[in-house]
């Protein structure tokens, strides 16, 4: 392109410089690449053909001042006049050889760069672009990505992977830490199953098949325990976690008129209106139900200041004995026996293991029964099978004997006993005559009869003579309550067998019918409603759901999948 | 005088109610109480209570913007409407925040929220604004406005070319570079500071800033008592009193654009934010119960 651009100069603009240019543009400004060269103008003009008769004509700044109007880009035909910063664009007919002839008249307005600015003020952007924008990234990223992320696993692993939001973005609030479980908090729907309805009973039985309702639901039918939904109660995404609710109305709300309820000659039930002096019924423990414990243990539950509050565990102990240095030692370190030295707490802290002979209490009670042969020792078994290894034992101590050391082997050396310290009978004589003493020493004197409950029927076979009452251990004094010692093992900077004492007078008691459980008072020391001090919640020790109440899947199964056509037009409109 | 009626309209009425709204909005909060089966959220009914509330009036808050254009409508007057939106604006704070009980995330409902108040800092921003800064520009333009200015400016920098003529062919080309090289708010953000880039291009130094007109005003200055004749003195005096003038001049303008700048720029923010506000609204509503 040939360019031919003439420049009025003089004071009344009567003479022209013509210059000519040669390109596929051309360009006025006050850069020294600028190929006709204006100081003053702010930014460079650039001129492009369009045909012979206009141009485009475009500036880097609003200052092309044209029908009244800046602009930044304008089509220029011959004959029309632009205005930048004070000089005159025209266009006009070129001689021959040339394509375009630009007429600029006039001189630069030094001022009129700051006019531009002074009657247009600049913006960040343009505020309808900025609201369009804003709108679109909101949509797009809030629920439009989410949503069809959410129909397409494909094109949701693409979003999730390229740190886009997804339908975990459309959740409220964290979820409890027991619910942080893969397959639930990155997938809505695992609760959420159907859109626009309410999460349903068997999204949460899914999973926690072995909860119970409160109570049996066939015996408590007017309560209407399986109408509720798991989700009244049980309340996700809130902050602090209230999956499990924490508050007294969920038992008291009842509870507290239990009085009038007809329990149909069942004992009643106490009401209770907090944990507080008062207003929480005293403790009751487990007690061993005697009537039932040959068939099988049972335990009822007793008050603990009552006269049936008894430990009927079936052993003999004396723990002011165990616990008094003097008395009994630790066979390594001599020190005083302590609580822990028997007592192990259970995983969950929650109660403690049974206590074990061969763990706890063989170091000192030995089951060696023969000072002839005190590395055979008998089985912390049945009174048959021990009285069976005693006949053994000496069957084959009496018959392996030689006849010329048969006296000397036949005595039974130290033993203090009824009969003759040399057995003049023969081998298995003398060897029923040493297990029958030998039996009456272990179940009537001093031997399993030290620790256990043994009752003798006389009958002539020492095998089935003793009975050796079983030991039931209690693990679970408190049936309707749990009881955590984590938060209980330091108390007051205290720790040891110094705080247990606390709750559990072991120090003075002498029977194992003595039930060493804390009543209800020491507590409230610590955990008192009326005193707003934390942890005197119901739930704190009492579970909403416990072992006797009926299977929730069960009491629950004919309600599974909610209503399936709930709000279902909402879920064909949005669905692709 | 017009924006403090902004806040006085009417007796304050829409004060009151505001502050009806935002007690009455506190006790629904504090009834769902420490006690409940949840801790005070969106989800309880009173959550939902505050929740409908507070969308009706980011809603309503939002028609402002259309009834201020609709000349000929008798739902009240623009005034009111700015007065209401301005109380029940801040009102809605309280609404929303006791709505969503402090519960915030990284999600869609606190994007709507956090939306939320970024409309309505924009809002106290040009409240404060508005209340505050007509005041000051009218102070600064002192009965002229922006094109008596740049009339003056054309005037000065007529007499400083004619003036620049007589001088040195250094002092000239000083002069004009200072002309065409002073720099007025060209950018959104040089017009909210006051920044000054002007530039000039002195002789052996070449081109350093010229902020206040203060390197080319140094330059005389120090050039006038080494004037090798009376003539050039005057001169240079006389270009020193036309910069000085030019220099007085180009702050006020500045100041001017600068007022400008902050008593608009909140809109810039207010209206987009509100619209996409409105969006996030929507989606939050219909992502509550659609997960529900």
């Amino acid at each position: 392109m040939e360019f031919l651009v003439r420049q009025t100069i003089g004071s009344a603009n009567a003479e022209t410089v013509d210059s000519s240019v040669t390109g596929k543009r051309l360009s006025l400004g006050p850069a020294a690449k600028d190929d006709v060269l204006l100081p003053g103008l702010k930014s460079s003009v650039v001129i492009v053909v369009k045909d012979s008769q206009s141009a485009w004509v475009r500036s880097g700044a609003r200052n092309l001042m044209f029908d009244g109007v800046l602009k930044k880009r304008v089509l220029l035909n011959r004959g029309d006049t632009l205005e930048i910063s004070g000089l005159t664009l025209s266009l006009f007919s070129p001689p021959s050889g040339f394509d375009l002839g630009i007429l600029l008249s006039g001189s630069i307005d030094p001022v009129d760069n700051l006019t531009t600015i002074m009657r247009t003020p600049a913006v960040p952007w343009s505020m309808r672009r900025m609201s369009w924008f804003l709108m679109c990234v909101v949509a797009l990223m809030s629920f439009v990505l989410p949503y069809y992320a959410l129909q397409d696993p494909n094109l949701e692993d693409v979003v999730v992977s390229a740190g886009f939001p997804s339908d975990v973005h459309w959740s409220s609030g964290p979820l409890s830490s027991a619910h942080l479980a893969a397959g639930i908090a990155e997938q809505c729907d695992a609760c959420h199953v159907q859109p626009f309805v309410m999460t349903q009973d068997d999204a949460c039985l899914d999973c926690h098949k072995t909860l119970n309702e409160h109570a049996d639901v066939n015996f408590h039918a007017d309560l209407g325990l399986e109408t509720m939904r798991c989700a009244s109660c049980h309340r996700e995404h809130n902050e602090p976690s209230t999956v499990i609710a924490q508050t007294d109305r969920l038992c008291t709300d009842c509870h507290v008129d239990s009085e009038s309820w007809d329990v149909s000659g069942a004992h009643p039930v106490i009401p209770v209106t907090a944990f507080a002096p008062n207003q929480h019924p005293e403790f009751k423990v487990a007690v061993l139900d005697e009537a039932h414990a040959a068939a099988w243990p049972v335990w009822r539950r007793e008050p603990l200041l009552s006269s049936e509050a008894v430990d009927k565990s079936g052993l003999k102990f004396d723990h002011q004995v165990h616990l008094n240095v003097d008395k009994v030692a630790d066979t390594d370190s001599g020190d005083a026996l302590e609580c822990g030295s028997c007592h192990a707490l259970t995983p969950d802290r929650s109660s403690f293991e049974p206590v074990n002979m061969q763990a706890h209490c063989e170091s000192c009670h030995s089951l060696a029964f023969d000072p002839m042969t005190p590395e055979f020792e008998l089985p912390h078994a049945s009174a048959r099978e021990v009285c069976t290894v005693i006949e053994g034992h000496y069957l084959r101590t009496f018959l392996a004997a030689t006849p010329a050391d048969t006296k000397t082997d036949r005595r039974r050396l130290g033993s203090p006993n009824d009969y003759p310290s040399v057995c003049t009978d023969d081998p298995y004589t003398c060897a029923q005559w040493e297990a029958q003493r030998e039996a009456r020493y272990q179940f009537e004197d001093t031997g399993c009869v030290t620790c256990h409950e043994v009752s003798n029927n006389n009958n002539i076979d020492i095998a089935k003579r003793y009975k050796v009452r079983p030991v039931y251990q209690t693990q679970d004094w408190y049936m309707s309550a749990k009881f955590d010692h984590r938060p209980h093992e330091v108390i007051d900077g205290r720790s040891g067998d110094e705080v247990c004492g606390d709750c559990h007078e072991a120090n003075t008691s002498a029977s194992s019918s003595d039930v060493l459980m804390p009543g209800i008072d020491p507590c409230f020391d610590c955990h008192n409603a009326d005193l707003q001090i934390e942890g005197a919640e119901c739930v704190s020790c009492h579970w909403f759901h416990p072992d006797d109440g009926a299977r929730s899947v069960l009491a629950r199964g004919g309600r599974r999948g909610g209503n399936p056509n709930a709000d279902a037009w909402i879920f064909k409109w949005l669905t692709p | 005088m017009q924006s403090k009626g902004l806040l006085t309209h009417g007796g304050r009425f829409y004060l009151w109610w505001a502050l009806l709204l935002s007690v009455a909005s506190l006790f629904l909060y504090y009834t769902q109480g420490p006690t409940g089966l949840q801790p005070p959220n969106g989800g309880t009914w009173q959550g939902y209570t505050l929740g409908a509330i507070g969308a009706c009036l980011i809603v309503w808050l939002s028609l402002l913007g259309i009834r201020k254009r609709r000349y000929s409508s008798r739902i009240g007057t623009v005034a009111g409407w700015a007065s209401a939106h301005v109380y029940l604006g801040l009102a809605l704070l309280v609404v929303a925040t006791l709505h969503c009980a402090w519960q915030f995330g990284w999600n869609v409902h606190t994007l709507a929220y956090a939306l939320m108040c970024g409309v309505i800092a924009s809002g106290l921003y040009g409240l404060l604004v508005y209340l505050r800064l007509p005041q000051v520009q009218a102070q600064n333009r002192a009965g002229k406005n922006r094109d008596a200015w740049l009339d003056e400016l054309r005037s000065i920098d007529m007499d400083i070319q004619s003036v620049a003529a007589k001088a040195d062919a250094d002092t000239q080309t000083m002069s004009l570079s200072a002309q065409s090289l002073t720099a007025l708010g060209k950018s959104i953000w040089a017009q909210l500071w006051g920044l000054d880039r002007s530039r000039v291009n002195l002789p052996v130094r070449g081109l350093v800033a010229n902020t206040d007109q203060a390197a080319v005003i140094a330059y005389l200055a120090r050039h006038i008592p080494s004037a090798r004749t009376r003539r050039e003195a005057e001169v240079l005096n006389e270009l020193l009193d036309l910069f000085g003038r030019r220099k007085v001049l180009l702050s006020r303008m500045r100041e001017d654009l600068r007022l400008g700048a902050h008593l608009k720029i909140w809109l810039f923010f207010h209206v987009p934010l509100t619209l996409a506000l409105l969006v996030a609204l929507c989606i939050h509503v219909v992502v509550v119960f659609f997960y529900w």
